[in-house]
């Protein structure tokens, strides 16, 4: 750099500043990093929000802090120009202020939308802007090299920024995807932006105007390696090996520290430089310029990572976040070309051959894609397919039988095998409690999040005629549903957000738990107007106890394992809904991290339950459901699902209280005590199964499943005359239930009635002759009853099966034969 | 039943190896009722009276934790009075400290006041000098009981493959026990 070229007309001989300037700076800095924090959700959300945002308007919100951001700096001129030290420490601790918000929010999160709630820190920003203000000054040079420069700066900063955010979206995937982690995420880095700042920039005490360009140019570098290091950690072996670095466990990734730790590793190359970048400039307009490149490089992603309009799998090869990284080098080398062109001879030569050769890098840098699939996990599950949007990392993992489930930055978009039934049951409660005044269901709903085959199967077995969806992601909702639905079609109705302005026409509203990292808004509903009920099932793992909201809400469970809660509007008053007691205390975002991982759905649904126990009338079901949720902690693996479920005695003897003392009971009064009666039956908790369930079956007569229970529980006590009875009535009243025709056979057999059994098990088995194990069951019946044809049956099940011991038996006409060899152990292999 | 140590996660389950090693392969498979016999000292039958866990060093300064419960009962085949005092790998110090273990058994069948069956052998020195009854095979030698409304005591058999596979009555599996037992004295 020639000495023509530096320092002109402004102060960069002092970092510090005196006192009053330094304070400015650091005002601003909190200004500036808390707005730039929580500039993150989208300003003005509509119903179409509530399943996250879209990446674009994501993407505006933050351009438009940034801008802000510019604005403000440019204000505060002094205090950039000589106290940049103090600014970007300010703007790391403004940025860690949010770590300290409560989840869900900022300071004024009940009472104000997004935008009012960052109004305190841009005041901050201003008042510390206003004493920072000092005599404008000119970027030197003529117009010409003023505008290449300033110019080439904001499109560096772009290209900087493209690659940090396609740094930054590799490294989020290694926690949760929670804004929790976004936010220890954006602490470190600004942290580390901070320290570069310090470390660096000041060691250039008269930075001239090449000054911030060579250091973008060594940005643009340094993020190209720290992508190979991000590369190696998102593997599951790099990032065990990271974390025991470090000596922390893998497998409390997404808490603060793993995250932290992360973040560290991820941004240190990048940030230092960035820092540096930022502290060389020092002129308001220089880093106005690159605050204003920084708000355009992120608008530019969404379109670089535009999978539109690709409709199936096979035609999807972007390189996704890996691919920004390079992009973003080959932006930043035009730019420093560019900008070459407003310097004097000398440096024009070098930094246009560095920005060319950058250029060259963009264009010609193998890289491949970055795949991050749950590297805290023993055995990561591989997915059938992975790619990348905007919107986030997809995958379409193998999920139970023929079943496959679809995440978004490892947040689930679909249920697992095991969670179907509870899914279908949100359905199914959803649409009940939406009922018109005639009792009429919906007929026209709209989907906000992915709609399975499942899913549709479900609302059209409702009477749903029409299921129009969309999502913040929707972009891939056509990838997704193409795959999903394989040889069966879709039902129409699939847009973009804005194509559902109106949605007047919608008799219900149903948004699943979302996916986005961020939240839904938290008035949003009660803000909606429309003829339309909504309904928004809410995340698992994400904490609404503390959560103003509508003062009721909608319950479902799966038995007692699982339970859900929606957010509801415009429901009637007879839908069904649970009133809620009064919010709880918000935990801060950090405070919340801190909970290990696996932990975490128990205490959101402890929580919850606390808060409806409290409601205004509750009653003994609501406070057993407390009691019950409070019961629950880790249990072994090595335990069964049902022996994983707690059983608290006070809560059993509330259910049954309280079911005794009613004539009717609700759907989700139903649901509980049937899985209650699956639990106790689970855990062969037989004396409790009499106590708890039998004056509840006497009451709510006829009642099969609580039946079946008891008549399970008299096979334990090998009283079957006794079960054969009680199902007897069962049986008669519906012969075509397998379930129940099963149990009656079982005990028939065992109390030494085993034609009676054939009899009951052969139309069935004649019905479905596919069924193995109702044919096996009634091999065995015919057997006992000294049957050939059980033999038979049996020989024919052993050509599928050769080396099940039962039918090997049964062939021979054998009963219960446990193992070919006398020294087999258990099937489970324990 | 709580969250597994952290830290010394990797070292807990190099010291399961370990005491797997140390225990002898035939303590974890399961057994015929003859086989569980013949390799056990006793059986006894009884209620839960008390479940602690202790933390045990492995002999290499990693962790080991077993679980003791003590049954306060009859001996299954001679009906005499006895108080014994069982364990099995696996179990929580606090919340912190601790492993699971596959053969354990679950909560809620060693959960104090639960009736129980086990059988049990003798080691003098299961793991760092640890000693004491062991109960053989975890899970595959524990068998709740409980009382039907009729007044009789029944055994919960564990499906196919265990020892005890369906349920029976107690006098019953005395009866086959007490068979078992004499079948094995007039063997030696």
């Amino acid at each position: 750099m020639e000495g023509d070229e530096a320092a002109e007309g402004y102060d960069a001989g002092s970092s510090t500043g005196d006192r009053r300037v330094g304070l400015a700076a650091l005002v601003l800095g909190v200004g500036v990093g808390g707005l730039l924090a929580r500039y993150r959700a989208t300003l003005f959300p509509t119903v179409l929000d509530l399943a996250g945002t879209a990446p674009f308007d994501a993407a505006k919100v933050r351009a438009f802090g940034l801008i802000l951001a510019a604005l403000l700096v440019r204000r505060g001129r002094r205090a950039v120009r000589e106290a940049p030290t103090m600014l970007l420490t300010g703007v790391a601790l403004g940025v860690g202020t949010r770590c300290l918000d409560p989840v869900d929010g900022s300071l004024l999160t009940d009472s104000a939308s997004p935008w009012i709630a960052v109004l305190p820190w841009l005041v901050l920003a201003f008042v510390g802007a206003t004493l920072g203000r000092g005599a404008r000054s000119e970027v030197g040079g003529s117009r010409f090299e003023r505008v290449a420069l300033l110019g080439g700066l904001a499109f560096g900063a772009a290209g900087v920024a493209v690659q940090v955010e396609g740094i930054a979206r590799i490294a989020l995937r290694l926690g949760l995807g929670t804004e929790g982690d976004d936010a220890v995420f954006a602490t470190v880095f600004a942290a580390l932006v901070a320290v570069g700042g310090a470390a660096f920039g000041r060691s250039v005490p008269r930075a001239g105007r090449a000054h911030p360009l060579w250091a973008l140019a060594i940005t643009s570098v340094a993020s190209v390696a720290a992508l190979s290091i991000v590369a190696a950690i998102a593997r599951p072996l790099g990032f065990k090996a990271l974390c025991a670095r470090f000596g922390a466990d893998a497998s409390l990734a997404g808490t603060p520290g793993v995250d932290a730790i992360v973040a560290l590793t991820a941004f240190v190359l990048p940030a230092l430089a960035i820092g540096a970048t930022l502290h060389v400039a020092r002129h308001p307009a220089r880093l106005a310029a690159l605050l204003v490149g920084a708000a355009i490089g992120p608008l530019a992603v969404t379109s670089m990572l535009s999978i539109y309009p690709c409709r199936d799998l096979a035609s999807l090869d972007s390189l996704g976040s890996a691919g920004l990284v390079r992009q973003g080098a080959l932006v930043t080398g035009l730019a420093l070309v560019v900008a070459a062109t407003g310097l004097g001879a000398r440096s024009r030569v070098r930094l246009g051959a560095t920005g060319l050769a950058l250029t060259v890098v963009g264009v010609a840098l193998p890289v491949s894609r970055v795949p991050v699939l749950d590297p805290w996990e023993r055995f990561p599950v591989t997915p059938r397919a992975i790619f990348e949007t905007a919107s986030g990392q997809f995958t379409i993992e193998p999920a139970g039988g023929s079943l496959e489930r679809v995440t978004l930055d490892h947040r689930p978009l679909s249920p697992r095998a095991d969670e179907l039934r509870a899914d279908s049951m949100r359905i199914v409660r959803a649409v009940a409690a939406a009922r018109d005044r005639d009792g009429r269901l919906p007929k026209t709903v709209l989907v906000i999040g992915l709609l399975t085959p499942e899913r549709a199967e479900t609302l059209q077995a409702l009477g749903v005629e029409t299921i129009d969806r969309t999502a913040g992601w929707w972009e891939a909702m056509n990838v997704l549903e193409n795959h999903l639905f394989a040889n069966r079609p879709a039902p129409p109705g699939m847009s973009g957000p804005s194509e559902f302005a109106i949605m007047d026409e919608y008799d219900l509203v149903l948004a699943f738990t979302s996916g986005a990292s961020a939240s839904g808004p938290l008035d949003l509903l009660r803000s909606a107007t429309g003829p339309f009920d909504v309904v928004q099932w809410l995340d698992p793992d994400r904490p609404v106890a503390h959560v103003a909201m509508e003062e009721r809400v909608l319950l479902s469970s799966d038995g007692i394992e699982s339970f859900s809660l929606a957010r509801t509007h415009a429901l009637d008053e007879d839908a069904g809904l649970i009133e809620l007691g009064p919010p709880l205390p918000a935990p801060t975002l950090v405070g919340w991290m801190s909970v290990r991982p696996d932990e975490r759905a128990r205490r959101v649904w402890r929580d919850a339950a606390a808060r409806i126990a409290a409601g205004p009338s509750a009653g003994a079901f609501e406070r057993a459901i407390a009691l019950h949720a409070a019961a629950q902690h880790v249990s072994s693996p090595f335990e069964s699902a049902t022996e994983r479920v707690e059983l608290d005695p006070e809560a059993l003897a509330l259910w049954r209280e309280d079911a005794v003392s009613r004539d009717a009971l609700s759907p989700v009064q139903r649901e509980v005590l049937e899985g209650l009666a699956h639990v106790l039956e689970g855990r062969r908790e037989v004396p409790l199964t009499f106590e708890t369930l039998e004056p509840i079956a006497s009451k709510h007569a006829p009642w099969p499943a609580l039946e079946r229970t008891l008549a399970w529980a008299e096979g334990e006590e090998l009283e079957f005359e006794a079960a054969a009875a009680r199902l007897a009535p069962l049986w008669r009243a519906e012969p075509g239930d397998v379930a129940t025709a099963r149990a009656y056979a079982h005990a028939l057999v065992e109390a030494g009635e085993p034609a009676d059994a054939v009899d009951v098990l052969r139309p069935l088995s004649d019905a479905s002759p596919a069924d193995r194990p109702l044919r096996t069951q009634l091999a065995d019946a015919l057997v006992a009853a000294d049957d050939a044809e059980g033999r038979r049956i049996a020989r024919e099940l052993l050509r599928d099966d050769p080396s099940n011991p039962l039918l090997f038996g049964l062939a021979r006409g054998v009963r219960g034969l446990e193992a070919l060899s006398a020294e087999s152990g258990p099937p489970d292999g324990r | 039943m709580r969250p597994p140590a952290r830290r010394a996660a990797a070292r807990t389950a190099l010291a399961a190896l370990a005491a797997a090693l140390c225990i002898g392969a035939r303590d974890v498979r399961s057994f015929t009722l003859g086989q569980l016999v013949d390799a056990s000292d006793g059986a006894v039958v009884g209620r839960i009276d008390r479940r602690s866990v202790e933390e045990v060093d492995a002999g290499d300064g990693s962790p080991i934790y077993f679980t003791t419960l003590r049954i306060e009962g009859t001996d299954l085949a001679t009906g005499e009075a006895e108080t014994i005092d069982v364990m099995y790998p696996g179990g929580f110090v606090d919340e912190r400290r601790g492993a699971f273990n596959a053969s354990m058994p679950a909560a809620h069948e060693t959960r104090v006041g639960r009736g129980v069956v086990v059988f049990h052998d003798r080691r003098d020195d299961v793991v760092g000098g640890l000693r004491g009854e062991l109960l053989l095979g975890g899970r595959a030698s524990l068998f709740p009981t409980f009382e039907s409304r009729r007044g009789a005591t029944i055994v919960q058999g564990r499906g196919r493959g265990y020892a005890v596979s369906k349920n029976v009555r107690l006098t019953d599996l005395q009866a086959r026990v007490r068979e078992l037992r004499r079948a094995k004295r007039e063997t030696r």
